[in-house]
Formats: C-alpha cells, structure tokens, sequence
C-alpha cells in the first residue's frame, strides 16, 4: 500500500474497501466498512428523516457519509450535506481517490473552528439548523478541534471582526472598541450622539426587536 | 418629479393601509417615482400596491438569527441589514415619508439623503421630531382605549402635502387570478337560483391583531342566517392555516359540506375581494387591503382592539357583548341591502358605528346600541377642536346643531366638566409662564420652571379636554433642537404662548356651547 504520508497509512479491508489509518487508528471497519456504514446511518435514521440539512464531524474516508446520504434522498426531494474534517491529508487522500461524486456533499477542511465560522455559506448552512452527526472514530482522533468547535461562540469584539464586514457594513456602521451590544448601551447612554453613523446601531436593534417580535408566517 | 421613498416598516395591515397614501402621491403627480421599504417577509404585499415603482426590504428575521446565535460572528448580521439598505443609502430622496411611524424609520431617516421628510424622526439628542403639526398629532396624542378623532392617514396625507385620493385603483390585481376567480363567483352569485343574483359575503376567518378570531358559535349563526336566506350567499375565506381549516371543517359538518370557502394567500386576495359584495372581518390585514380596495366591509373588534377601517362605506362593531354581534351584522345588511333577515334581538349591547366623510374628513356615528350621550358629546366636540387646533374653522354648524338638538342638560354636563379641566390647565399654564420669567432673571429659579413645564406637559396624558392641545405643546418642546439655554427658553415661551391661543379656542367652543339661543325669545315690547 502506497503511504501518502507519515501521518496517513490506507490499508484494504476484506471487502476490498480502502480503509484510512491515523496514528495506529482505524477509522472504519478492516472488515466490512460498508456494513458498518450502513449501520452507522440506520442509527440516525430520525434525525435524518427530520432534517434535510447535515452536518457530519468527520470525514473517514466518506462511507458513512454516503451511506446517510442515500437515506438523506429518500427522506427528501433535496437535501445537503457538509462533512467537517480538520485532518487535510486524508481529505486530499480521498478526494484523490474519487472524492463524492453527489453534488449535494461538500467536504470543509478547516485547521480551526474559527476559519469554518467565519464562512458567510457555512454560517448559512448552520442557519438552516442541520442535524449534527458524530463519525466516532473521526471525532476522537481530532478531539480538541471538534470541542472548540461544538462549544465555538464568535468574538463580539468590533475590531477583532471588521475583517468579515462587507464594504457597505463599513460604511454604514462605525467601527467601536467592544461589542455591538456594548456600543449601542454607550450611544444611549451618552446624551447625544455625536457620530450620525451610530443611528445605525439603533435601526439595527429596532430590526432585530421588530423580528422578535413578530410571529414568522 | 421626485423620487420619494415610504417606509413602511411596522407590520403588514399598516403596508397595506400606505396604498391610500402612495396612490395621493402618484395621483398628485403622476411623473412621481414612489420606492417603498419594508420588510422581505412581507415583501408580497408590497408589491400589491399599484403606484409603487420599487420595493426595498430588510430580511429581519434574518438580521435577528444574525445577531442573536452566539455561534455566528456579528459581523454578518451587520452586512445583512447594510447590505440590502445600500441602495436607500446611496439614493438622493427628494421626500421620506415615515408612513409607519415605527422606531426604525425615526433611527434610520436621519441617516437617509434627503431634505424633505414627512412624519417623526429622531434627533442626535434621542428626542422626537415631528414635520409639522400633523405629524405631532399622530405622535403624541396618542389616547389609550380609544380612537383618535382625526384619522392618521388625514395626518399622513397632510403631513406628505398631498390631497387624499377617492375612488382611485391602489391594489394590482393579478389577471389570471382574477379570470378565475370572477369566473368562480358568478356561479356562486348565481348558486342560489333566485331571480336576483345572490349578495356575496364574504367571512374573514382570519384572526385580528390582538388574535381575537370570531366565535364558532358567531360564525355558525352567522353562516346559518345567510345560507338560508333567498337573497345571500356566504363564502368563507381562510388561509389554509390548520386552524382555519378546523373551523371550515366544523361549519361545513354542520351544513352538509354545502357551504364554499376560498383559500386565498395575500396574492390572490384582490381577486376575491373585488367579487364580494360584503366582507365581515376582524381587524387584519384583509381588512386593510379590502378598504384599500373600497370593498364594503363590516369589521367587528373588541374593546382593545385598534379599528382598520376609516372610509365612508365601512362599519364598525365594538363588541361588548359578542354574543350579539351576529344580530349586528345582520342588522347593517338588512339596512343597506334592505332586506328582511331574522334577528334575534331588536336591541344590541354592542355599539355600532357608521364611518362617514364631511368637509373636515372622516368620522365615525352611532347607529346602533346604546348611546351614551356624553361619549357622543365629548367625540364630535373633540373632533371639531381638534381640527381647529389644525387651522380649520371652528365647526359652528355642529355646534349649532348640537345646542338645539342635543339634551340641554347632558351639554351643560359636558361642557361644564370639559371647562373644569380647561381651567386647571390654564391655571398650570399661567404658572409655567410666570416661571419662566423667573428663570429669566435667575437661573436659580430653573428647577421650579421644570417642575411647572413636567406638570404641565404630563396634563397631556390625562384624558381631558384640552389633551390634544398639550400633546402639541410637548412635541414642539421635543422639537427644539438648539443646546443654547437661553434660546431653549425663547423658544418654549413662543411655544407655550402658542398653547395658551390653543386653549382660548376651546374656551370658544364652550362659550358658544354655552351661549342661549336668544333668537326666538320675544322682546318685551314684543310680549
């Protein structure tokens, strides 16, 4: 078997399945990945039948992931799936090897949860409530990046995230030290407005209580 | 031409009722591009509305889920909303209309490029300002637990300088919609048999504002009175929501699975609506729209509840008792259709009310339940000082009409009692002045002035007579903008001299209440 590198051993199962090996770990079954698999996504069955958004925490070498993926298609008339994977190795193995030929997966590889939240099309895809599937195996061999990111809350401070503001956000709000939320307190609190800029501030809380209290149709 | 910009950002019934006000606009000058804001959710409905060329919205609930998700950076609910308000940002607006009167207009308008805005906006120094006097009425005078007597779409038309627009057409109507839905009610006019074509009512299942929605028991009567006369056919319209449908199912168990309910989304409701004949409703948005499209509505609401009709044709029922209201209803369609419809009850505890039009614009009279003499005083007195306040003519017709048909002693009551609180007003007003002379001299003497200008402003809550002209009083302090204290004290004394010949039109209105009518005393010599 070819390494693709120190960290990446891809073995052969009895069934004739490449099978990624990480630090020692198997990551599917040497036996039969496929009925393991299919194991895997009968266990998610009713979460897969309420969501038709997905998001898998490991990426293996993709049999779970297809095996949720086909029940994913007789659930619903459309449906996605993102397969987070910190480890880009075995994403490049497997993309070298075929990757998904399904459209509707999308593999993230990220180095740090922060890099995935700062996607504006992850943070969409999240908006969407998807269901939230573990690869065990996957999981615990990148245990650290998968807890920050489950327990991830994005930084509130304006400066630390201006990089993310769009042209027209910038030019509409002022960039303060502190929270948006710190920033509109100062502006109430203040006894006048001395920058326009910070009305912004105020119309953003007004839209924001609009919703909330509104009942969506 | 000017490029004018309505915002509508406060809910659906009130995007719907701003179709009186842009079509005055397109009406005043058809060359006038008209652009709306709203909200994309209900950004459908925007586009109903016939004279506007372009519709903006904020995706709030986006916005919100934004903001709100710890996992999500701020960041990107702050390009949310900057990114769909770009387009109102970077337009020269020749006119802003605050058509909503909501907060995120009066925050955002400051920020907008215009040198025309009709309605309230907020100052750097967090206080209210108001356009002009019509627009100071519907800010400020804002009684709890009942009507106002000048309408706010009189306000908006007047604020914007535009003449409102009868019999005009504000609603698109979708054609393909309509080629069926005019083809389903003939046949359903025609269901009955009769010599006539049937009267279609059309019943509202919606729930109104407050969620009130009408009673099974209302509705089956209702439904029972019509079904069975030779002259009415009524038509049930839902929007497919399971409650609805729950309430279709249960009539329709009751009446053989004979009766017919349209569903009808926001976007098919012209099309229904301009097939009615009547539509009974609770306060909603289709009843917005219906009076939007002149359709003849009877509109039943609670005590609590805010009134969407305003236009002469319309009905309103204040339920008291809701057990009765089906007796109402049927009562105004016997009266306007006249026919003979079984009623329970000659009597009703509910009130009903007759929206009409005069020379002043438009207002509200008891047709039926019981009159309370000093409410009907108290509303068409207020209405006719209040368009005074406005710079109308004092109404002595009315008042003329009201000395020589109404009971002498319940006017006397009135106006006894409204001279009482007028007197405590002017006493504090007096002392307000006499304060400020004192600052004047003294600084010292600052915080006594506060304290009369807080009494005084704070009279402007209280429900009594010169309550309207108090409101005004406080939205042209509000309005003062400079930080110049001495300028600040000028210009409320302006101000409050201002209240003080507001108030001495009151105390004509009572004068001539009061006056004998001495033209048909005989003179001694007569005698």
């Amino acid at each position: 078997m070819e390494e693709l590198n120190a960290d990446i051993e891809l073995k052969q199962s009895r069934s004739g399945k490449t099978v990624p090996v990480v630090g020692g770990i198997y990551l599917h079954s040497i036996y039969n990945p496929e009925k393991e698999a299919q194991a895997f996504a009968s266990n998610y069955e009713n979460s897969i039948k309420e969501k038709s958004h997905i998001l898998m925490l490991g990426l293996g070498f993709g049999y779970h992931v297809e095996e949720v993926a086909k029940l994913a298609a007789k659930h619903h008339e459309s449906f996605k799936i993102v397969v987070l994977e910190p480890n880009s190795k075995l994403v490049q193995a497997h993309t070298e090897a075929g990757g998904f030929e399904d459209s509707r997966i999308e593999v993230i590889n990220a180095s740090a949860p922060t890099d995935v939240f700062e996607s504006y099309e992850f943070i969409m895809f999240l908006s969407q409530k998807p269901a939230i599937l573990r690869h065990e195996s996957s999981f615990n061999l990148s245990k650290p990046f998968f807890k920050e990111f489950l327990t991830f809350k994005a930084p509130t401070n304006m400066n630390h995230f201006s990089g993310l503001m769009s042209h027209h956000a910038q030019k509409f709000f002022p960039i303060k030290e502190g929270s948006v939320d710190q920033a509109i307190d100062s502006a109430k609190t203040a006894g006048g407005l001395k920058d326009k800029k910070d009305f912004a501030f105020f119309v953003l809380e007004a839209v924001v209580n609009s919703a909330k209290h509104t009942t969506q149709r | 031409m000017k490029n004018i910009l309505v915002t509508c950002l406060k809910d659906e019934a009130n995007l719907l009722q701003a179709s009186h006000l842009i079509t005055s606009i397109a009406k005043d000058n058809p060359h006038n591009e008209i652009s709306i804001l709203t909200f994309q959710d209900i950004e459908s409905s925007a586009k109903l509305l016939k004279d506007a060329r372009q519709v903006f919205t904020i995706d709030r609930f986006k916005v919100e889920h934004l903001k709100n998700g710890a996992l999500y950076s701020d960041a990107f609910a702050l390009n949310t909303l900057a990114d769909s308000l770009a387009p109102v940002m970077e337009t020269e607006w020749d006119q802003v209309v605050n058509f909503g009167n909501d907060q995120i207009s009066a925050y955002l308008i400051p920020m907008l490029n215009t040198t025309s805005i009709a309605g309230a906006h907020v100052t750097a120094y967090g206080s209210v300002s108001t356009s002009d006097r019509w627009s100071s009425y519907a800010n400020y005078y804002r009684p709890s637990g009942r009507e106002v007597e000048i309408e706010p779409q009189t306000c908006s038309h007047h604020s914007a300088k535009v003449p409102f627009s009868h019999n005009a057409e504000r609603i698109n109507m979708n054609q393909d919609f309509s080629l069926v839905a005019n083809q389903n009610f003939a046949r359903i006019r025609a269901s009955k048999g009769s010599e006539n074509d049937s009267i279609i009512v059309g019943i509202n299942l919606n729930k109104g504002t407050l969620g009130e929605s009408f009673s099974m028991e209302t509705l089956a009567e209702l439904v029972e009175t019509l079904e069975s006369s030779n002259e009415y056919k009524p038509v049930l319209l839902t929007n497919s929501s399971d409650q609805e449908k729950k309430i279709v199912n249960e009539l329709n168990a009751q009446f053989n699975n004979n009766l017919i309910s349209v569903n009808m989304d926001i976007t098919a409701a012209p099309s229904v609506l301009a097939n009615l004949d009547w539509l009974i409703t609770r306060p909603n948005r289709i009843c917005s729209l219906a009076e939007a499209m002149d359709t003849r509505i009877i509109e039943t609401l609670n005590v609590d509840e805010v009134s969407k009709t305003f236009k002469e044709g319309s009905f309103t029922i204040r339920e008291l008792e809701s057990s009765h209201s089906v007796d109402d209803i049927v009562f105004l369609l016997n009266q306007e259709n006249e026919t003979i419809l079984p009623m329970g009850s000659k009597h009703s505890d509910n009130k009903v009310y007759s929206r009409l039009k005069d020379n002043l614009g438009f207002f509200k009279t008891l047709i039926r339940g019981e009159m309370n003499l000093q409410e009907e005083l108290k509303y068409h007195i207020t209405r006719g000082y209040h368009y005074a306040l406005m710079g109308y003519d004092i109404d002595e017709e009315l008042l003329n009409n009201l000395k020589t048909h109404a009971d002498r002693e319940q006017l006397m009551t009135y106006t006894n009692q409204s001279k009482e609180e007028l007197t405590e007003c002017v006493k504090i007003l007096l002392a307000t002045l006499r304060s400020l002379q004192s600052v004047k001299q003294s600084n010292k003497n600052a915080p006594k002035f506060l304290q009369y200008l807080d009494r005084l402003i704070s009279l402007g809550k209280e429900d009594i007579a010169p309550r309207a002209a108090i409101s005004l009083f406080e939205a042209a302090v509000e309005n003062i903008t400079s930080t110049d204290f001495a300028k600040n004290l000028e210009e409320i004394e302006k101000n409050l001299f201002t209240l003080k010949a507001d108030l001495k039109v009151l105390t004509k209105i009572f004068e001539h209440l009061l006056l004998e009518d001495n033209s048909n005393k005989r003179t001694q010599k007569e005698l």
